[in-house]
């Protein structure tokens, strides 16, 4: 069986049409599938809003480090913050 | 506010790219675009705009001026079909970190969605390759776009920025703003910057008992405007430099620490000596897999210090050691301060023997062809010699390529214009159209293969239309010579569908009025050189070359460094 990790993801971002796109477009590109995802603003002025996502990936820690790197360096994202799942089951 | 005092924002548009800097845009009209066109020529004594015969000729003539200037190239194409032939162009400004604004139009906003004619989705398409990308509907917004555009084209890592105008947007009003401001606060060019102590690290793996140092040197050196510090650091360290395909041009190719281009089709010397290095300095390169060859024995025993401006390349193929982060410019100029001197007597004694054993910039795996044919890397360096390495070349993609990397032996940064990490065929002459409209003061050629060349060949009716001097050489063997040469050596022989049936490439040329040549013999070759070099405008040379000229070394995929081919027979022998 194929090992595969969970991450819990949320980048924080400027909301225009398209953006969850951009972002998504990066995971396929990784092979990264998404298994729940969410957004809100995060404050009441709605400047700014935040997508939280749950992955799951076959890559390693360094690789998928790479991954949050490259969606750091997407122009409307702010700011990238992730940690791995533990597995319970 | 009075509506008077309010612009189109066709004009507004215009305006903008004006105070941006652009004096020079390659596009294409069409029904969406109209009403920018109705007013791009009020603007022509500061724009100049050449008409691309096809979208993706005008985009790469965008990358070639952007990559020899090192300004931000402009392109232009109507919505659907335009936008789509640009495609390719975007993708390989990406690929190559080549900073051109693409323009698009697209159809009015209330027709968004509809399958309007001509409409298509090509913020959608583009979206996996640009840096970044837009779509404007009101003219209150082009003033701002177009400055952030231009903005993150070129600056950090550059980029390809694709804007997509809905046809409102040129047709609406609104106020122009000389100095718009940005808003972009997830975008910092220079994301991290190394400490002086981090840079001091590097003087202790230099110190280490046994170190066999490399400086691998790519693009980013250019890019980073980091030449002279790289010669100086390289200088202070004795340490060989190799550069990447892209990074030819980043150091004198006459200096005794230049060691040639590494990677699939690299120099046998440098090959070997990337392979055997246990400390590599990597400056502004990403380990394509035309580098590392497997990469899983590439890193093998080695420390790799890797300096870049995007932390996303870092670790990504190799693991960094120690990593620098932020512009090579500015860590190499501080490394220069930071650190000591070092001579690597032992390793340099080594190079020497294997420079010996395997011979260096010369046609030691390359055996002259048959009788009746010519010699490609022969020409390059026949070329390489009459322009004394002055000139600006640009390559198409394949055997002409590795050649031209090999053997025109470059004097100046940004004068090697090649699709690298795309590898797009076509690339050549669009580049050298731009690059010579760029740098008007330089000679400039496009080496191409009769392949290549053929795929955008329309593009000669731009040369000759506007008199722009480029000399084109053609590499003619009526073949796709790279397809050629994997199917004799990796694929016994079974030649596939790459035979060409060319036009009369001399006759063609002179139908669009430009002078032609042909060279059968080296003589002929000389001469010709010799006359295009005294014409003022195009001229265009092909050469009668041999087919199954096979390009060597060569790393066969997935295969190390050090078990580079470099005869027929080390090939032939396995299979």
């Amino acid at each position: 069986m194929i090992k595969t990790s969970r991450y819990i993801v949320a980048a924080k971002l400027q909301n225009s049409p398209g953006v969850l796109a951009r972002i998504a477009i990066l995971f396929r590109k990784f092979n990264v599938n998404i298994q729940a995802v969410d957004a809100s603003p995060v404050d009441e002025k709605e400047e700014f809003h935040k997508i939280e996502f749950i992955l799951e990936t076959t890559k390693n820690d360094n690789d998928f480090e790479i991954v949050m790197k490259k969606l750091a360096r997407l122009v409307p994202v702010i700011e990238v913050r992730y940690f791995k799942q533990p597995k319970l089951f | 506010m009075s509506i008077d005092n309010q612009k189109l924002g066709a004009d507004i548009f215009c305006e903008a790219l004006a105070s941006e800097g652009v004096d020079l845009m390659f596009g294409i009209p069409g029904g969406v675009v109209l009403p920018l066109y109705d007013k791009i020529n009020k603007y022509g004594h500061k724009i100049r705009h050449i008409l691309s015969k096809q979208e993706q000729g005008g985009g790469f003539a965008a990358d070639g001026y952007a990559r020899a200037t090192g300004r931000t190239g402009v392109a232009l194409a109507t919505s659907g079909p335009g936008a789509t032939n640009l495609m390719t162009s975007i993708i390989n400004s990406m690929m190559d970190s080549i900073p051109v604004v693409y323009i698009t139009g697209q159809v009015v906003e209330e027709l968004t969605g509809t399958d309007a004619f001509q409409e298509a989705d090509v913020i959608g398409m583009s979206m996996p390759v640009v840096k970044h990308s837009y779509f404007v509907t009101h003219a209150k917004d082009i003033r701002r776009v177009v400055r952030e555009a231009f903005y993150l084209a070129n600056t950090g890592r550059p980029g390809p920025i694709h804007v997509d105008f809905a046809k409102n947007a040129w047709i609406t009003k609104a106020q122009y703003d000389e100095n718009p401001r940005m808003d972009l606060p997830g975008y910092i060019p220079i994301p991290e910057v190394c400490s002086n102590s981090d840079i001091q690290k590097l003087d202790e793996l230099l110190e280490k008992d046994g170190v066999k140092p490399v400086i691998l040197a790519g693009h980013g050196v250019e890019i980073s405007h980091a030449t002279k510090e790289l010669f100086e650091f390289a200088k202070r360290h004795n340490i060989p430099v190799i550069n990447t395909l892209l990074g030819l041009g980043s150091f004198p190719q006459g200096d005794p620490l230049w060691l040639g281009m590494v990677g699939m089709h690299g120099d046998a010397v440098a090959n070997f000596i990337t392979d055997e290095a246990n400390l590599i300095i990597a400056i502004g390169v990403r380990f394509s897999d035309r580098i590392t060859g497997r990469p899983v024995e590439f890193v093998k025993g080695k420390t790799f210090v890797h300096i870049d401006i995007d932390p996303s390349e870092v670790n990504k193929i190799v693991p960094a050691g120690l990593p620098l982060l932020g512009d090579a410019k500015d860590i190499l100029s501080r490394a220069n301060r930071l650190l000591g001197e070092h001579k690597f007597t032992n390793w340099w004694k080594h190079i020497g023997d294997l420079k010996e054993k395997y011979g260096f910039l010369d046609f030691k795996w390359c055996p002259a062809p048959p009788k009746g044919y010519l010699s490609q890397p022969r020409l390059v360096k026949m070329i390489s010699d009459a322009t004394d390495g002055n000139a600006i070349v640009s390559s198409d993609v394949g055997r002409n390529q590795m050649w031209t990397g090999r053997f025109y032996r470059f004097r100046h940064p940004n004068s090697y214009l090649s699709s690298g990490g795309l590898g797009s065929m076509g690339y050549g002459v669009p580049a050298a159209i731009g690059a010579a409209l760029g740098v008007p003061d330089r000679e400039v050629w496009a080496i191409c293969g009769d392949g290549g060349f053929t795929m955008n060949m329309q593009e000669l009716a731009v040369i000759a239309e506007h008199n722009i001097p480029v000399k084109i050489a053609i590499m003619e063997d009526a073949s796709l010579g790279m397809v050629r040469q994997w199917q004799n050596l990796l694929f016994d022989g079974n030649l596939s569908s790459i035979h060409l049936h060319n036009p009369d490439f001399v006759k063609l040329a002179e139908a669009f009025g430009i002078k032609g040549f042909r060279a059968e013999t080296y003589e002929e070759a000389k001469k010709s050189i010799d006359k295009m070099r005294k014409i003022k405008g195009p001229a265009l040379i092909t050469f009668k070359v041999y087919p199954d000229e096979h390009v060597f070394p060569m790393v066969p995929p997935n295969t190390p460094l050090h078990k580079q081919a470099l005869k027929d027979e080390d090939l032939l022998k396995k299979s």
